[in-house]
């Protein structure tokens, strides 16, 4: 693990993208229905450019975190990491909608690190160093499609690659990685990275939180007319009695998930998540926080089965990336 | 064992006065579509965040020069990466005001 993140946050790593959930979207319905679904607005969306948002229940729990991004010809690549929305969405088409699973035909491999742009850019041409955050191009010389997004403060991207192209493709990008001193990586290592960032899991939220508290607020456009759950967000926004912060922890090995932070003995908080930042070595968690008392600065006392123990809650993200001090 | 409850609490309302204060700053200098209660205090400023450029960070350093007093290098700027890691800078700057003065 300790060398998947050096080389994420050093080099380049190159790996598979399992797990999640993908969907082409088309037909003369599509951008209408997915609108009336999506918490940002995707009618003004560019061909070639892309959306972060949520799907959310009519009562304002989240169902994913997605992005959508739209093809040239008006057609929707929808991606998110929980596979139960791909259901969600197949029992809602409506007609003049089409849908269909992208794993059908293609493998995703994920490429990020400080150095993820130049191996690209060698791999697959200059004008790679021209693709915008959050858009994509399609490699009519290589035969794949490449994203670039992602959650880790590091260039990232993803390679959409037409199954029958995957295996040759992988060995040859992880081979560029290998020669820029990169390499494959264990994806757990994802997580970790992302949080760094402030970046979380659906499964930090599912069950525990509103996506508000969660500080999803950028995901949501609230100007927005209309979609699936906006009157609940909209109440959410109006009645925030909890919000959610980084806090490091200053022992390691003590603070676990479920562990209640308190003050002068009082409740005030739960932590949801705990990882241990490599970077700035010590433990880190992703916490739900009394909003009276959930500001940075503000020390708690860490409840927990391990033992005892001082959580401070601080800004994120926790640190300036490689590829953000090269820029 | 942490700070007091009252202590706490002085702590969070310091930090949420300079907080709004900043979010509305933000909001009137970039004529953001925003109200203060839409942003996130760890919301990414930039890319697909609120979508702030290059030209919005300039105006950013401006305003926390001309609003709050703390002068930024370009140097600093690399760590407005969210409201929350400006008002620590703001905090920071102000602190430090503070103490040349004693």
């Amino acid at each position: 693990m300790e060398n998947s993140y050096e080389v994420s946050r050093q080099a380049v790593a190159c790996f598979e993208v399992a797990g999640g959930m993908g969907l082409k979207v088309s037909g003369d319905g599509a951008e209408a229905w997915l609108n009336g679904l999506f918490t940002k607005d995707i009618e003004m969306l560019p061909p070639f450019k892309g959306a972060i948002g949520l799907f959310v229940e009519d009562n304002g729990d989240l169902i994913a975190v997605s992005t959508i991004f739209r093809d040239e010809d008006d057609s929707f690549f929808v991606f998110a990491d929980q596979e139960e929305l791909s259901g969600v969405l197949k029992a809602q088409v409506t007609n003049g909608v089409y849908v269909s699973d992208i794993a059908d035909t293609h493998r995703v491999l994920g490429i990020l690190g400080p150095k993820a742009q130049d191996m690209m850019s060698d791999c697959a041409g200059e004008d790679i160093l021209g693709i915008p955050y959050m858009s994509f191009e399609k490699s009519e010389d290589q035969g794949y499609v490449i994203f670039r997004q992602g959650f880790t403060g590091e260039f990232e991207f993803r390679i959409l690659i037409e199954n029958g192209e995957f295996a040759a493709t992988h060995a040859e990008l992880l081979a560029a990685a290998v020669a820029l001193g990169g390499g494959a990586i264990e994806t757990e290592v994802l997580d970790l990275l992302c949080l760094e960032m402030r970046s979380i899991k659906d499964d930090d939220i599912l069950g525990q939180a509103n996506p508000l508290e969660a500080g999803l607020h950028w995901m949501v456009e609230f100007s927005k007319e209309n979609y699936r759950g906006k009157a609940a967000l909209d109440g959410f926004k109006m009645d925030q009695t909890r919000k959610s912060l980084i806090v490091k922890i200053a022992d390691p090995l003590i603070a676990q998930a479920g562990d209640t932070l308190e003050i002068e003995g009082k409740n005030v908080g739960v932590i949801a998540r705990v990882i241990h930042s490599p970077t700035l070595k010590c433990d880190v968690a992703f916490a739900y926080l009394d909003t009276p008392t959930g500001w940075v600065g503000v020390d708690y006392d860490v409840a927990s089965a391990n033992g005892s123990t001082l959580a401070k809650a601080v800004s994120s993200p926790l640190f300036v990336t490689q590829t953000v001090l090269d820029a | 064992m942490s700070q007091s409850m009252e202590d706490a609490l002085a702590i969070g309302a310091e930090r949420k006065e300079l907080t709004d204060r900043f979010k509305k700053v933000l909001i009137e200098r970039l004529s953001l579509a925003l109200k203060p209660d839409e942003i996130a205090d760890d919301s990414p400023l930039f890319g697909a965040g609120l979508g702030l450029d290059s030209v919005d960070a300039l105006e950013i350093a401006v305003a926390i020069e001309v609003e709050f007093g703390c002068e930024v290098t370009d140097e600093d700027m690399q760590v407005f990466r969210s409201v929350n890691t400006v008002v620590d800078f703001i905090q920071e700057g102000q602190k430090a005001k503070a103490e040349e003065v004693e």
